[in-house]
């Protein structure tokens, strides 16, 4: 009874005297939805999109924007983070981050530095997606208030994964994916781009959420080429696609292929892809071959065709399959002889598999990737033709 | 004691801190071969387990101080139970104690003092051990299947992440770096089957604790074998070497859906209990050791004096993270002597000594 | 009904200096009177009759008649006992009245002999009718108790859907009746006790012999003679000496009201206590699992039971930790939150002038004194209460901002978590047990409540009760009993595995 009393007494002592010091109330924290890093003359430009709690919450909109963009420039990114408190009476609280924007300029010098922080604090989670503000500052695209979420940063997040889902032009880069890259051997990184769209002056007001079409937006576009730290160029459209086929992160997309009459186009939308890169020794030097096996549908029909006959369909499908595997070649082309890079990762897959060969290549490997032979085999299987067989036009269907 | 008890104490044990940091220091000594010293560790373990076998039938249902008394004279005996006592459970005691500090001040509580973390653990351990080994060892029967399904959970949700090709190229570096892994196994956590010993007047008979070790070896093996596995291939091999609690970070990347995320808290959890067990079994074994020593029949003046020297003690042992990379270096030499070859050495000496007069 | 069997022989040990009764009855009685303090309910009735003789004729004789007004059976007193006494009138005299009055007049109720004062009192207190004869040393006790006394009603506090209704009352006797209506066993045994210096409250301890070991009774019987109380008034008493392990706030005795929750203990091999005046039993050796298993779920089906049994474990385990949890993800862990589960958190807690634990704190204690009121009050007032408590209260705090509406959530599923748990004293344990997770999360998050619950589950494995691991059947770890713990196997497969492994005597 005595020990009981005692140990009873110790724990409540040691309870009221210890504790509490990492305790954060809910309403201590600026939850930063948003992080945005600028290259400025002193060092960085650090962009916050905080949550403004008693707007975002409310169901019934109060009026006023639902979060707050402040900044501050330092030296570093944990100095000018930190200096936020001079403007804010609460500690920025990183946890839920969803967004990181770079301005280009920090990207062509190097992420690396920018980036230590957010790689090393234990309160970012890694998996917030990475992006590259191409006409702009970071600060500027922050700044634009969105209609559809009510946080201008989650609408980013989610218009970039939901672009990568059914566009494919866009790569979701997270923070986690950078980590990764920038670690291994025979990869590099990618970083998709981000447009400014309009009058961004007038998109940071109140009247970009008030009328229908807002005067600025923002859109993403293209993948930009990492080498090691450094951004090197931008891939257009289709080249972008072509990365995202090749590295197997098409879900969904859809592409235009020229009718076989020459008049008009039709639309096929990819439902499902899968790709299989099989490093390549061939006389002694590396070649790959990248195997890529697509379902897709019919999506929209400009040509006068009879889709219920076999051979018609076949050279729909062949003409399709044709029209991809070009536009990967392209694609692939343009990142070896343009840029070098091997963001597509050729040189991780022949670690993997030829290690004693990537042994001799590993320190030139830029120079073999960039001439390596690369053959792309597609495999097209056309699945279904959406709701009517052809198009609607008199006396076609027999 | 009954046989699960003991194999489920012994496993949560030896995951200890294991599950938490091996990953990280296994696959930054063999890269993404760091699987196979697991198996190999795990197999080379299923041969000590006669060793120590054989020690417990020569026990004879005595405490290893009494056992090392017959063999050894009663001050060579003593003495040696001391070194042991101070190297062996002692140490791990403190270097654990440590470990769960730095964790919390890196990770989740940077601003707690390490102390705090350490006194109210040390207070929970102080009243466990009051309640008796054995209830501590019945609870696993509770906590242990806690443990275990949140590491199923985790190794599950890790799999959406997995990229299996990972796990290649096989033996890249050639069987070097893999027989370094291996014997950082032995080392840690493997070797600590030695410690087992320590629970041996509580077993009935040969064939509970024999089972009870095989079981411990198999069940340990899998958990750290899984978990390794499922680091390298979500993270790869060149990323956990750079971060200490590779495990947990690699529950933070898991996101399925959108929605099923944030699960690393599961780590953290298994994590504390496991640690928890660590360090409650090398406790209970220093303070009882400790009374063997004196010869007393209770261990319990011996638990607060132990915790409070455990404090300051666990804020010294070093003055900067980056010692944790010496120590992990030479830990395996020092505690394979102390925990496979000397008990070689007794059960050998036993042997010649004959058997004992059972009491 | 024989219940004394033991009685008197267990009670040697408390045995006092003896006054013996005198041969004159008046004196006794008189003595008696004095005794009991002229009480205004204690009766003596004189009947006189004659004694036929060869040589006398006309001897008067006198018998007495004491009892406790209201304590005995009146209608056996009128019409059988006095009336059979009057017509006694032609006995000889030489005859020995006492075997006469035992064997032949008295028909009604257990006759058996006293011989000295203490003895004397202590039966008129419990009811018996005390008869002096004049000229004999001894008196006759005859129980016809017939006091008032409850009926069975149905249970109160253990409700069932499917199942007997019947509760116990507070009547010792008619408790041990149900129990023999239902057990038909012959090994059934019954032990009575009394315990209390004033109340002398009877402690029927009952069992079936051979399932039990000796030493759990002797060590049942070692406690009770150790209640050195003055009163015994409910099991709470005896409940808290039983306890093996003092230091807890888990109780260890199973209570129950139900007569056929009793009868499945006894046949499972542990020993009931009955305390007369309760309606309450006491089962032991009760485990953890005892207390999250109603009577119900014999009585329905498998599946069923088994769901709502981990259900209940689910619910205990709500009740212990979800306000601890609370605040550990709401003060420390912020990141585990979903963005948007985040954000109307927050949006809730702008304004609120307390961190999450004090909010907790108050909210908690409020919604005990909101329950404590309902339960205290009358019970048509006690709903008012509980109304007016849990909704005006609550939504009014929330509307001034005192206390966010996710905390006013999290205290009322704690809340009735707690009521889901079956037996009313376990769910205290765990609304206790909480106040302390909620204080261990306040101060180091998830970190502290792991430890605590570490902690709390070496605790509840140390506990013992009458020596049997408190967790079994799962710490530690038995096979052959899993057929009735979390899960409840259909009783076909139970009768299957009978032969294997029943659950072994206690």
């Amino acid at each position: 009874m005595k020990k009981t009393g005692i140990f009873t007494m110790l724990i409540i002592m040691a309870l009221s005297i210890t504790g509490c010091w990492s305790r954060k109330e809910l309403n201590e924290l600026a939850v930063t939805i948003g992080l945005g890093i600028d290259k400025t003359e002193q060092g960085y430009r650090i962009t916050t999109q905080v949550v403004a709690p008693r707007q975002a919450g409310s169901s019934s909109g109060t009026g006023s924007p639902p979060a707050l963009v402040m900044s501050t420039e330092e030296k570093t990114v944990m100095e000018a983070l930190r200096k936020m408190t001079t403007k804010l009476p609460r500690k920025i609280y990183l946890s839920h981050l969803s967004i990181l924007l770079i301005d280009e300029a920090i990207a062509r010098e190097g992420v690396l530095n920018a980036l230590d922080f957010l790689f090393r604090d234990h309160e970012v989670r890694p998996n917030f997606d990475v992006v590259i503000v191409r006409n702009g500052s970071a600060h500027d695209a922050l700044s634009i208030l969105t209609p559809l979420e009510q946080m201008p940063a989650r609408d980013m997040f989610d218009s970039l994964n939901e672009s990568e889902k059914v566009w494919a032009p866009t790569a979701a880069v997270t923070l986690l994916d950078l980590m990764k890259w920038f670690n291994t051997e025979g990869q590099q990184a990618v970083i998709t781009g981000l447009n400014l769209v309009g009058d961004v002056e007038k998109g940071k007001g109140k009247d970009n959420i008030a009328v229908l079409d807002s005067p600025a937006k923002f859109e993403y576009s293209g993948i930009g080429v990492m080498k090691d730290q450094i951004l090197v160029g931008w891939l257009n459209d289709s080249d972008s696609k072509a990365y995202n086929y090749v590295t197997g992160k098409v879900k969904s997309t859809v592409g235009k292929v020229e009718c076989p009459d020459k008049e008009g186009q039709y639309v096929m939308e990819l439902v499902h892809s899968e790709t299989k890169i099989k490093p390549l020794i061939r006389n002694g030097e590396p070649a790959a071959s990248v195997e890529i096996a697509v379902e897709a549908n019919i999506a929209e029909v400009e040509c006068k065709l009879n889709l219920n006959d076999r051979k018609v369909l076949e050279q729909v499908r062949e003409l399709a399959a044709q029209k991809t595997k070009e536009l990967i070649d392209h694609g692939i082309k343009e990142v070896q002889h343009r840029y070098a890079s091997d963001i597509f990762g050729f040189g991780q897959k022949f670690h993997q598999k030829y290690p004693k060969e990537w042994k001799k290549w590993r320190n030139e490997w830029r120079r073999y990737f960039s001439k390596m032979d690369v053959e792309v085999i597609v495999k097209y299987e056309i699945k279904g033709r959406g709701r009517i067989v052809n198009p609607i036009q008199k006396g076609l269907v027999e | 004691m009954t046989s699960r008890e003991l194999c489920m104490l012994l496993t949560l044990s030896y995951w200890g801190s294991a599950l938490l940091g091996l990953p990280s220091v296994l696959i930054g000594v063999s890269g993404s071969d760091a699987w196979l010293p697991i198996l190999l560790g795990t197999g080379f373990q299923f041969l000590l387990i006669p060793v120590f076998t054989g020690i417990f039938k020569q026990m004879n249902g005595n405490t290893v101080g009494q056992y090392l008394n017959r063999i050894l004279g009663r001050w060579i005996g003593k003495g040696l139970l001391a070194v042991y006592l101070f190297f062996v459970p002692f140490q791990i005691l403190v270097l654990t104690l440590r470990s769960l500090g730095d964790f919390t001040s890196t990770d989740l509580y940077i601003e707690t003092p390490p102390a705090a973390i350490y006194i109210i653990i040390l207070f929970a351990m102080v009243y466990c051990l009051h309640k008796g080994i054995s209830a501590v060892a019945k609870s696993t029967e509770i906590t242990f299947p806690i443990a275990g399904l949140l590491l199923v959970v985790l190794l599950l949700s890790l799999l959406h992440g997995a990229e299996w090709n990972r796990l290649l190229p096989f033996l890249d570096n050639g069987a070097g770096p893999v027989l370094h892994g291996t014997t950082m196994f032995i080392g840690y956590p493997n070797s600590e089957i030695a410690l087992s010993l320590f629970l041996a007047p509580f077993i009935q008979s040969k064939q509970t604790y024999r089972k009870a070790l095989w079981q411990s070896s198999i069940l340990t093996g899998l958990g750290l074998l899984f978990l390794t596995i499922m680091v390298t291939v979500v993270l790869g091999e060149n990323l956990p070497p750079n971060i200490p609690y590779a495990s947990q970070f690699a529950a933070k990347t898991v996101t399925v859906g959108g929605f099923y995320e944030r699960i690393e808290t599961a780590v953290t959890v298994i994590w504390f209990i496991v640690m928890f067990y660590r360090m409650i079994f090398t406790f209970y074994i220093c303070a009882h050791g400790l009374a063997d020593l004196f010869g007393l029949k209770q261990h319990f003046a011996f638990l607060i004096p132990l915790a409070l020297l455990c404090i300051p003690l666990a804020m010294l042992v070093w003055d900067n993270p980056s010692v944790t990379a010496e120590i992990t270096a030479v830990w395996p030499t020092g505690v394979i002597f102390f925990n496979i070859l000397l008990p070689l050495s007794w059960l050998i000496l036993g042997k010649i000594k004959g058997r004992p007069v059972s009491k | 009904m024989r219940i004394n069997d033991k009685k008197s022989s267990r009670q040697s040990n408390r045995e006092e200096e003896t006054i013996p009764l005198s041969k004159d009855s008046s004196a006794n009685a008189a003595i008696l009177k004095k005794t009991l303090g002229d009480s205004s309910d204690l009766t003596i009735r004189c009947l006189q009759f004659n004694k036929t003789h060869e040589g006398y004729k006309d001897t008067t004789c006198q018998v007495r008649l004491v009892y406790l007004d209201g304590m005995v059976d009146n209608q056996v007193l009128q019409e059988r006992i006095i009336p059979a006494i009057q017509h006694l009138q032609s006995v000889p005299f030489n005859e020995d009245m006492i075997s006469i009055f035992s064997g032949k007049v008295i028909s009604a109720g257990q006759v058996s002999l006293v011989e000295d004062f203490q003895h004397a009192v202590r039966t008129i207190l419990s009811g018996c009718l005390l008869i002096l004869i004049d000229g004999y040393e001894q008196g006759l006790t005859v129980s016809i108790q017939g006091y008032e006394k409850r009926g069975i009603e149905e249970t109160k506090t253990q409700t069932v859907i499917r199942g007997p209704q019947e509760g116990f009352t507070e009547d010792l006797r008619t408790n041990i009746t149900m129990i023999r209506r239902k057990m038909k066993d012959e090994r059934l045994r019954i032990d009575t006790h009394t315990a209390g210096r004033m109340t002398q409250t009877d402690i029927s301890v009952m069992y079936i012999d051979g399932m039990v070991k000796q030493q759990v009774l002797d060590q049942i019987w070692q406690l009770i003679d150790h209640v050195s109380l003055k009163t015994v008034l409910e099991g709470e008493y005896i409940e808290e000496y039983l306890q093996s392990n003092k230091g807890t706030i888990f109780p260890t005795v199973l209570n129950t009201e139900r007569p056929d929750s009793v009868t499945a203990a006894l046949a499972e091999g542990r020993v009931a206590l009955f305390i007369d005046g309760s309606p309450f039993a006491m089962i032991v050796p009760a485990m953890f699992l005892d207390f999250i298993q109603s009577a119900e779920d014999s009585y329905q089906p498998y599946v069923f039971s088994s769901f709502i049994r981990i259900l209940r474990l689910i619910a205990g385990v709500i009740c212990l930790t979800a306000p601890a949890i609370y605040i550990a993800i709401t003060t420390y862990h912020q990141d585990l939150l979903p963005t948007q589960l985040l954000l109307s958190l927050m949006f809730q807690r702008e304004g609120v002038p307390f961190p999450a634990f004090v909010e907790a704190i108050l909210m908690e204690i409020t919604f005990e004194i909101i329950r404590e009121a309902g339960i205290r009050m009358p019970r048509n007032i006690g709903q008012a209460v509980s109304i007016v408590g849990t909704i005006v209260v609550g939504q009014a705090a929330v509307d001034a901002g005192f206390v966010s509406a996710a905390m006013v959530i999290v205290v009322a599923i704690t809340g009735i978590s707690s009521f889901v748990i079956p037996a009313y004293n376990m769910s205290i344990a765990f609304r206790l047990t909480r106040f302390l997770f909620m204080g261990i999360a306040a101060s180091f998050g998830i970190y502290g409540l792991t430890i605590g619950f570490v902690v709390l589950a070496v605790h509840l494995c140390s506990l013992q009760s009458m020596g049997q691991p408190y967790m079994r059947p799962y710490a530690p770890y038995m096979s052959g009993e899993q057929i009735d713990g979390l899960i409840r196997a259909p009783y076909w497969l139970r009768s299957k595995l009978k032969g294997k492994k029943d659950k072994q005597p206690v």
